[in-house]
């Protein structure tokens, strides 16, 4: 009896500094940014001066809007290009098929993102595909940076809802391949394009590394400005940290609300057989 | 075969279907008449699906063709071929209602609400799912699920109907029940009916005609007595009911051609045409076996084997009954309980059969 107490104490003990562990680091720029002063342990005085300061000078404001347009962009561009790709591949019979379907699972999450900013930067440095520094390409490398987690939960939609036998009953039924996605299969996979939707939202509003590399001199995202200013300007860049937190949460919220909406019926089924 | 009134429902014609070096279907020739129910029937892998799925315009056949009501159909995509098709998984849209489901035919031929309404309510009720339209096809039963699969494959009012494997998901009561509908609705409406089982009672008690397919031929087509009762290969006959079979070799005998089986003559039945030093079989269902217990009861003309009763299955209104014989063979015979016989084991019996119940099989001609 004892040793069972001891032992769930100590459990308890190991999960509240595991909790800390991950938080904290999230934390501390969140109550940095609303803090007039913090020399001790415990912050002084609540503001959203640093806040302000983003929506007011030109530099910072500007970085959020072009930071929201590179994700939205990145987004569309990856659901345009993944909802296809995932039928097709899914579609694919015997190893070959397998094949891509892993291969295009993992790609390009195996290299490191130093390197895929190197190919970036490579790539697209001379005519007739000089676009280095253009805002265009930071799109497209966010795209490809978010590719296999939109491509990932697609195809998992894909596969779940068994495409083939519901596009050949939609087939029998008179419908072409036009009105077979418009009508079955797009309102049955939306809740996977909606997870894919998330994550490469919040990795585009993060991404860093790719984008320090090919950042021409037009344009900044939140992020770089971020890594700017904590040379000089530590409290905005913690209320920078607060912005991008609020976007990614803001998001997840709003993808939950829309894929519990839209997955109403699937949810009910569980009910239903249970 | 060109269009016209004389046309058969579907017609396939000599085709063939691999898939790498699998041979799903061989030079298969169908007819199908006008309001008839056909079904294909056959093990898993004998090409009864693919052969569907051909109709159903789902594969493409390597070489032959297919026709619908005259017209040709082999390279027409499936949408533009107005069958309808039920699956063995329902393949119901699970985002819709019962009511949406049924009307997504009609939709999408761009049919008028009103109209839209009627039909499904009119659909609905032949499948007696009136008043569940606004359900989701998620919250019904199996047997549900394919009724309603089965009005959204009517809607359209298609030419034809393709059923493959409809009742083998569902429990084996409601599956009786469906099928007997399934069968009175197809009579009703007299719509030309392909149907694909691996369960030969399913395809015996609903099907104007039979085909037994293995390995992508075609065995045997015929009506469900016939092929019960005359099967013409040793396949139709141990695939389709029991069959029991003595092998032996054709010998001459002043009665004329007799199988000699161990120590017994057997004679064959009138019109059976095999010569001394054939290999052959004779083949009788366990229903047309009969025991005695004395040799003097079994009836005049009547072939004779010895044998030792073994395990006794009680079924309600017939009892099997195991009859071991002189060689080890298990032979199944089929006592209506009304006879009031109650065999018991190790007991001595004499199984008899009139030649005219038995069916011949030639060895050397077994297969192809």
């Amino acid at each position: 009896m004892r040793k069972e107490v001891v032992v769930d104490l100590v459990q308890k003990v190991v999960l509240v500094f595991l909790i800390l562990y991950i938080v904290l680091p999230l934390l501390v720029p969140l109550i940095f940014s609303f803090s007039t002063l913090w020399m001790d342990i415990v912050p002084e005085g609540f503001t959203v001066r640093w806040y302000l300061k983003i929506f007011h000078r030109h530099k910072y404001y500007q970085g959020l809007i072009t930071s929201l347009l590179v994700a939205v962009s990145a987004v569309a561009i990856d659901v345009f290009i993944c909802v296809p790709a995932a039928y097709a591949i899914n579609r694919l019979r015997g190893r070959a098929g397998g094949l891509l379907r892993s291969a295009f699972k993992i790609f390009p999450l195996i290299f490191p993102p130093i390197v895929v900013g190197t190919g970036f930067v490579q790539a697209f440095n001379r005519p007739p595909l000089a676009w280095s520094g253009s805002l265009m390409l930071a799109v497209f490398a966010h795209a490809t940076l978010g590719f296999p987690f939109m491509f990932r939960n697609v195809l998992a939609a894909f596969q779940t809802i068994d495409e083939r036998t519901l596009s050949e009953a939609a087939a029998s039924l008179g419908a072409n391949l036009w009105q077979r996605f418009r009508y079955v299969l797009i309102p049955n996979v939306i809740p996977g394009i909606l997870a894919g939707s998330l994550l490469v939202f919040a990795i585009s509003m993060g991404e860093f590394e790719v984008t320090s590399m090919i950042a021409g001199f037009g344009w900044r995202t939140m992020p770089l400005l971020l890594y700017r200013s904590l040379i000089d300007d530590i409290r905005t860049a913690s209320a920078i940290s607060g912005i991008l937190v609020a976007t990614s949460i803001l998001a997840f919220l709003g993808m939950t609300l829309i894929s519990t909406r839209v997955g109403a019926g699937k949810l009910r089924t569980k009910g239903a057989r249970e | 075969m060109t269009s016209g009134m004389a046309s058969a429902a579907v017609e396939i014609n000599e085709v063939s279907k691999r898939f790498g070096n699998v041979v799903a279907v061989a030079e298969f020739s169908l007819e199908v008449q006008r309001g008839e129910l056909v079904t294909l029937l056959g093990p898993s892998g004998c090409g009864k699906t693919t052969t569907l799925r051909i109709v159903a315009g789902f594969e493409r056949p390597d070489t032959g063709r297919v026709f619908i009501f005259g017209h040709e159909v082999t390279h027409v995509p499936p949408e533009r071929r107005d069958v309808g098709m039920v699956f063995q998984n329902y393949a119901l849209f699970p985002h819709m209602t019962v009511f949406q489901n049924v009307a997504f035919p009609m939709k999408i031929a761009k049919r008028p609400k009103r109209e839209i309404c009627e039909k499904v309510a009119e659909y609905l009720a032949l499948v007696r799912l009136k008043g569940l339209e606004r359900r989701y096809v998620t919250q019904l039963s199996g047997g549900q699920k394919q009724r309603v699969a089965l009005a959204r494959a009517l809607a359209r009012s298609p030419k034809i109907l393709l059923l493959d494997e409809p009742l083998s998901a569902l429990d084996a009561k409601i599956r009786v029940q469906l099928r007997e509908e399934i069968r009175q609705l197809q009579q009703k409406l007299g719509i030309t009916t392909l149907y694909v089982t691996h369960d030969q009672e399913e395809a015996l008690s609903i099907s104007d005609h039979i085909v037994v397919m293995n390995e992508g031929y075609i065995e045997q087509v015929g009506p469900p007595t016939e092929i019960y009762f005359r099967p013409q290969t040793l396949f139709v006959a141990s695939f389709v009911g029991t069959m029991n079979f003595f092998s032996g070799v054709a010998v001459d005998t002043s009665e004329g051609p007799k199988l000699k089986w161990h120590d017994s003559l057997l004679a064959f039945p009138s019109g059976a045409e095999v010569a001394p030093g054939e290999e052959v079989s004779l083949g009788v269902r366990p229903e047309r076996l009969e025991l005695a217990f004395e040799r003097e009861a079994v009836p005049q003309g009547h072939n004779v084997v010895p044998g030792e009763v073994g395990f006794v299955t009680f079924l309600g209104s017939i009892m099997r009954v195991e009859v071991k014989l002189g060689d080890g063979t298990e032979v199944k015979i089929d006592v209506p309980t009304k006879e009031r016989i109650t065999p018991e084991r190790g007991q001595r019996v004499y199984l008899c059969f009139s030649p005219e119940d038995a069916v011949v099989f030639k060895n050397s001609c077994v297969r192809r």
